[in-house]
């Protein structure tokens, strides 16, 4: 493993930006700037990263910057998977799509921006997939309620008792 | 339903005569709630938008808000053919998280529950998919070995379907008495019934005709678009994460990973009918080598003391009072694990902040990413050809929508 290891080290080190992480499990995991997000996947896709596992986020409340979107990458010949994960803040958090490089991720950034809200620059429908077109706020952020009415359900109850 | 479209188009449509076809979400053959807008020149297809999120149960934010063992119920739900597989795979995503090691009893019994799983969820596929294709035999004759199963499910978890019978550190239960004689009979015959159906399918003309050289996905682009399980075995790429990641001590198992040479519906076909065989060749060693001792790990901060001690001891009624109520402590940080389900890896990606409960759960669902490329495989066939490649990649909604 330490082969994979030592090819990470020097693509995170030709782009700015980049850096290692300690992982829990011990997986190869790197932080980077929103701007270095695509110039390092391009790289670890010439490196033989040919597999999109997952694109999600995650929400730090409270904290800024309020985002972390994660990526994995797998390298299906060398069996290896690498994490990036890169945090996004402010009120309209954006970063760069990867769909041209992996067609993968086309639903998984959907997902991502119907649940989180973060938006993918470049992406070719960046609509909503689970959620229907129309719904308000998304879901997976902290400060969204768990309970309450929302329009558009079955059962709703709007203002005064009405349907 | 014709031509009313209230989703934005992938593509927009094509100024001309193509009629807009809305098919599903209740269509019969797009299992279960699967939407399909299909833009159509006669009866060939221009374009396809696959609508997804009707069964939509916001799985992610519910798993925020408890414990790791209180979530386990709600996998049952997800790929719905095989509740046993979805269970055995969280409980080792939380295990690989809180980075604990199971007795070697409880992984066999685990093996026990993922092979049973792959074999009824590939029966259950590949009959819907030959119904679909017009072969109701095959459908019988599948669902009354499924049914043997689902006796012998019953039998190990008191339940057909919502059977959440794994916990983290083990299983809820060992294994009832005379449960692996069971098993064994059902080992021993099933291989005979599984070749029955082949003599149906694998050489008939009209089986053949519909099934070959429709949808072909090249080994690049199956990697490409993240296809995972048959689907990408399909064509041709060796990845199982049973060998490539070994977890439940699969590497101490003797079993082949069939792959395709095409990459077609009837490569894909092949490539289940053999899974299962693999099958019941790890079920029939898993059996032979059954190790004896606990089913579950032997600390009390991860699984539930004995009952008879926590009704005397002072520690264990302490533990037991912990763990329902705050939970096994996981660290902070992030894991993720993936398991190789019938329908393709299903993996589970952990944040903690420390506690008892996830800062944050994502789902990797294999039918929600394989079920993207169905637009390519699609265009420029019939109407008809868009069932039978659909019954090819054999998804779930249940697991697609979480």
């Amino acid at each position: 493993m330490s082969e994979i290891k030592a090819l990470l080290d020097a693509a995170a080190a030709e782009v700015p930006g980049v850096r290692r992480i300690d992982d829990l499990r011990g997986d190869e995991a790197f932080v980077a700037e929103p701007a270095a997000l695509r110039p390092f996947v391009t790289r670890l896709k010439e490196l033989g990263f040919d597999f999109l596992v997952l694109v999600t986020a995650s929400d730090n409340y409270l904290d800024e910057p309020r985002f972390d979107v994660t990526w994995r990458l797998r390298s299906v010949p060398r069996n290896a998977d690498v994490r990036i994960n890169v945090p996004v803040g402010g009120e309209d958090p954006e970063v760069d799509s990867v769909c041209d490089l992996y067609p993968a991720a086309n639903w998984m950034e959907r997902e991502t921006w119907d649940m989180f809200g973060v938006r993918f620059r470049g992406h070719p429908n960046l609509g909503r997939i689970l959620m229907w077109e129309g719904f308000e706020g998304h879901p997976l952020r902290k400060d969204y309620p768990l309970l309450g009415n929302t329009p558009g359900t079955p059962g709703y109850v709007g203002k005064g008792g009405k349907r | 339903m014709s031509g009313q479209v209230d989703i934005v188009l992938d593509r927009p449509q094509q100024p001309s005569e193509h009629q807009i076809l809305n098919m599903g979400p209740q269509h019969p053959s797009t299992h279960g709630v699967l939407r399909l807008v299909l833009e159509l020149d006669g009866e060939i297809i221009v374009n396809c938008t696959p609508v997804v999120g009707y069964l939509h149960r916001a799985m992610e934010k519910i798993a925020e808000s408890m414990t790791f063992n209180m979530f386990t119920p709600y996998t049952d739900r997800l790929d719905y053919l095989a509740p046993l597989a979805n269970n055995v795979a969280l409980s080792c995503a939380q295990e690989h998280l809180l980075g604990i090691d199971i007795p070697p009893r409880a992984k066999a019994i685990r093996v026990i529950c993922c092979e049973m799983s792959r074999i009824s969820a590939h029966l259950l596929g590949l009959g819907a998919f030959a119904m679909d294709v017009g072969a109701m035999t095959a459908f019988l004759w599948f669902f009354r070995e499924r049914e043997k199963i689902y006796n012998l499910i019953e039998h190990l978890s008191g339940a057909r379907f919502t059977t959440s019978y794994t916990r983290v550190g083990g299983v809820a239960a060992d294994m009832p008495e005379g449960f692996l004689d069971e098993l064994r009979a059902f080992v021993d015959q099933f291989p005979s019934k599984v070749e029955e159906v082949e003599k149906l399918l694998t050489t008939n003309r009209i089986w053949v005709e519909r099934t070959k050289d429709l949808g072909v996905v090249t080994p690049a682009e199956a990697v490409a678009w993240g296809l995972t399980g048959p689907n990408l075995r399909g064509s041709g790429v060796e990845w199982d994460c049973r060998l490539k990641r070994p977890y439940l001590a699969y590497e101490t198992y003797d079993f082949e990973v069939p792959v395709g040479s095409v990459g077609d519906a009837y490569d894909r076909y092949l490539v289940r009918i053999e899974e299962m065989k693999e099958s019941t060749k790890i079920l029939r060693q898993a059996i032979g080598k059954m190790p004896g001792g606990p089913v579950n790990v032997e600390d009390s901060k991860i699984s539930l003391p004995k009952k008879s001690k926590v009704l005397m001891g002072m520690d264990e009624l302490i533990h037991q009072f912990i763990l329902v109520t705050e939970g096994q402590d996981a660290p902070p940080g992030e894991s993720y694990f993936g398991a190789e389900n019938p329908k393709g890896e299903l993996g589970f990606y952990f944040r903690s902040k420390g506690g008892g409960y996830p800062d944050r759960m994502f789902i990797r669902s294999p039918s929600f990413v394989n079920l993207q490329i169905l637009p390519k495989l699609v265009q420029g066939r019939y109407i008809s050809d868009v069932v039978a490649i659909l019954g090819s990649l054999d998804f779930v909604m249940g697991e697609c929508d979480r």
